[in-house]
């Protein structure tokens, strides 16, 4: 090698060395600002994440609490029951404990804890999101606010002095009503023999119309177009049902006029008028839209309300009682066993906690 | 003659000429990456303290009971009886009512400031009673004899004064505490606004966090309103809150040369509401 190639060769220049500390520089500078952003990005995405999983133990909550029976769960809950919810992205567990049992005249009490949980994959090492909601419950039994024995919104005719239209609980657990309840005007009016209703007051007045309309807590309106409650049996579609079985206490919806077949018992429901002929009898709550019309000797242990459709608006004339010993008897118990269909767990409202201890 | 090796004056020239390019250009280019990463940082840290305060805020306002959870509402100021357990009454003992706790996070039962009760009648209204309230660990006895079961992992509490006669084992119970939110001076960092929280019965005051734009508000969401509204409605009518974080930045970066603003906005509604 020439000293003149040599002295080339042995030359030091600082492109290199420039191009290193750069290139040394940029990294740290891009790897200082991917860390700041990964921890924004990691707060962002926890922060996130605990909405996420609230909302899901939120959507658990309302659903068992809408949904319950498609879990299977139908009844008042037993001393617990426990169901997972699968969600979007996650799922809820859903526990209900019981913390009193219903009574006669308490309702069940229960204790839900919605614990929501994420699935979706997270950084290696980071726990799913949960997030644990809590809230009282209430086993709420269909209730009925009777005020007789017969409750006629168009007012009710009887023929003679004989019958029974009794508003004493026949089974003593509530206090007693009236025997029939009606508008000012048409009233209760009796063709010949002694006034035959009975409770306290033997006839209730409920003021003149329309406004004793209102008197009547019951949304007929939702009953006839079908929002309100799901009748076990509909009439015409359906055939009338075996009472065969005692425990068997239906929820009968007739649109139109019906005359009633046979014995039975639970919630009938006649969008149109009833006719009872001979000597039936019926146990639990009748409902009817237009008048009974009551041939023959035949009764109803529970109570009648009559002329509803006086709350839509059409005219509905004075109800006639008809000939016969009519026995028709206020019995809390079976209004109780009639409604019991129409009893739900529902939240217990304005108790509602978002600091359930979840570790 | 040994043969010398050297640079000539234009070489030497040429070089000094190169390196001042070179090093202009990295000083420059430092220079600006310096002040990008600063006026990110301030950013990510107005970012920040909007968040820190609505995770605060969140889960404790949430619980609020409407329409008697508010005590005094203003854009720069709020004060709620902020409820920290939910619970049943099992029974009277010795001049109190026995309670059985849902589970609740321990250090919001164990935090110090317990202003008062609230009970719930059967329409769902609840009456307050502050004026003497006090409470203590109880005994699951009166649960037992109102057939209550408590719930597992829930403490059983006595409060006083004793509820009335109608309020009768199954009655929902809120154990609560007056709580002051507000947009005030800050210690941390004088002459700049933060969030405090106040409890109102041990006047224990918490900075949560700062700086704030003074910009940064409570809005109110009245009964029955889809927007909320500036100025507070009759506090019985308030049903949610507004919060206008507007977080800044602690150090004014020298791009902008004033503190980076983030500004946050979200909705908390009293979930405890008839």
């Amino acid at each position: 090698m020439s000293p003149l190639n040599a002295r080339f060769i042995a030359r030091r220049g600082v492109a290199l060395p420039m191009v290193i500390l750069i290139m040394v520089l940029l990294t740290v500078s891009m790897t200082a600002a991917f860390t700041l952003n990964s921890n924004e990005v990691r707060v962002v995405d926890d922060q996130q994440e605990q909405l996420e999983a609230f909302a899901l133990a939120e959507s658990g909550r309302e659903r068992y609490l809408a949904e319950r029976a498609s879990f299977g769960f139908t009844g008042e809950p037993a001393v617990s029951e426990s169901v997972r919810v699968v969600l979007t992205n996650g799922y809820a567990d859903v526990v209900v404990r019981r913390m009193r049992g219903s009574t006669a005249t308490l309702p069940g009490l229960y204790s839900l804890q919605s614990r929501g949980v994420r699935t979706v994959s997270r950084r290696a090492g980071v726990p799913p999101a949960a997030r644990t909601v809590g809230q009282f419950l209430m086993w709420q039994v269909g209730s009925m606010n009777v005020r007789a024995a017969w409750t006629s919104l168009s007012g009710l005719r009887k023929n003679g002095g004989s019958g029974t239209l009794s508003g004493t609980d026949v089974c003593g657990a509530m206090p007693n009503v009236s025997g029939v309840a009606v508008p000012t005007s048409p009233g209760y009016t009796q063709n010949g023999g002694a006034s035959v209703p009975s409770g306290t007051p033997p006839i209730k007045d409920l003021g003149p119309q329309p406004a004793s309309d209102d008197s009547v807590n019951i949304d007929w309106a939702g009953i006839v177009n079908g929002g309100v409650l799901t009748p076990n049996i509909t009439i015409p579609g359906q055939g009338w049902p075996s009472f065969a079985d005692p425990n068997y206490w239906p929820i009968i919806k007739v649109n139109g006029d019906f005359t009633l077949p046979g014995d039975g018992r639970g919630v009938l429901i006649v969008t149109g008028g009833l006719t009872i002929s001979g000597a039936r009898h019926w146990d639990g709550v009748l409902m009817v839209g237009g008048n009974l019309t009551s041939n023959g000797n035949n009764g109803v242990d529970g109570t009648v309300v009559t002329g509803l459709n006086r709350k839509l608006g059409q005219v509905v004339p004075q109800g006639d009682v008809g000939n016969g010993t009519k026995t028709y008897r206020y019995d809390s118990c079976k209004v109780a066993r009639a409604l019991q269909s129409l009893s739900a767990l529902v939240e217990y409202r304005n108790a509602w906690a978002d600091n359930w201890a979840s570790y | 003659m040994k043969l010398r090796h050297g640079v000539t004056l234009l070489e030497l020239m040429v070089t000094i000429l190169i390196l001042a390019i070179l090093g202009t250009g990295l000083t420059r280019l430092l220079t600006s990456q310096a002040r990008f990463y600063e006026h990110q940082g301030a950013g990510r840290t107005a970012r920040s303290v909007s968040r820190a305060a609505v995770n605060v805020l969140l889960s404790e306002m949430r619980m609020v009971e409407a329409p008697g959870g508010v005590v005094a509402a203003s854009p720069t100021s709020v004060t709620l009886r902020v409820p920290f357990a939910v619970g049943l009454v099992c029974g009277p003992v010795a001049g109190a009512t026995t309670l059985t706790l849902l589970p609740a996070d321990s250090a919001m039962l164990a935090e110090p400031g317990f202003s008062g009760y609230a009970w719930r009648n059967n329409a769902g209204a609840y009456t307050y009673v502050e004026v003497g309230a006090a409470i203590g660990n109880s005994v699951p006895a009166p649960c037992t004899a109102a057939g209550v079961t408590p719930v597992l992992g829930g403490r059983i509490v006595a409060v006083a004064p004793a509820l009335p006669a109608g309020a009768t084992a199954g009655t929902a119970v809120l154990l609560f505490r007056r709580i002051t939110y507000d947009f005030a001076n800050s210690t941390a960092l004088p002459g700049r606004l933060a969030l405090w929280r106040r409890v109102q019965s041990t006047g224990a005051a918490e900075e949560l966090v700062a700086p704030f734009d003074a910009s940064a508000r409570f809005r109110f969401f009245a009964l029955d309103a889809a927007d909320a509204q500036d100025a507070a409605p009759p506090l019985a009518n308030l049903r949610g809150l507004e919060l206008v974080l507007v977080g800044e930045s602690e150090g004014s970066p020298r791009i902008t040369s004033a503190p980076r603003r983030a500004s946050v906005t979200t909705a908390v509604f009293f979930r405890n509401k008839l």
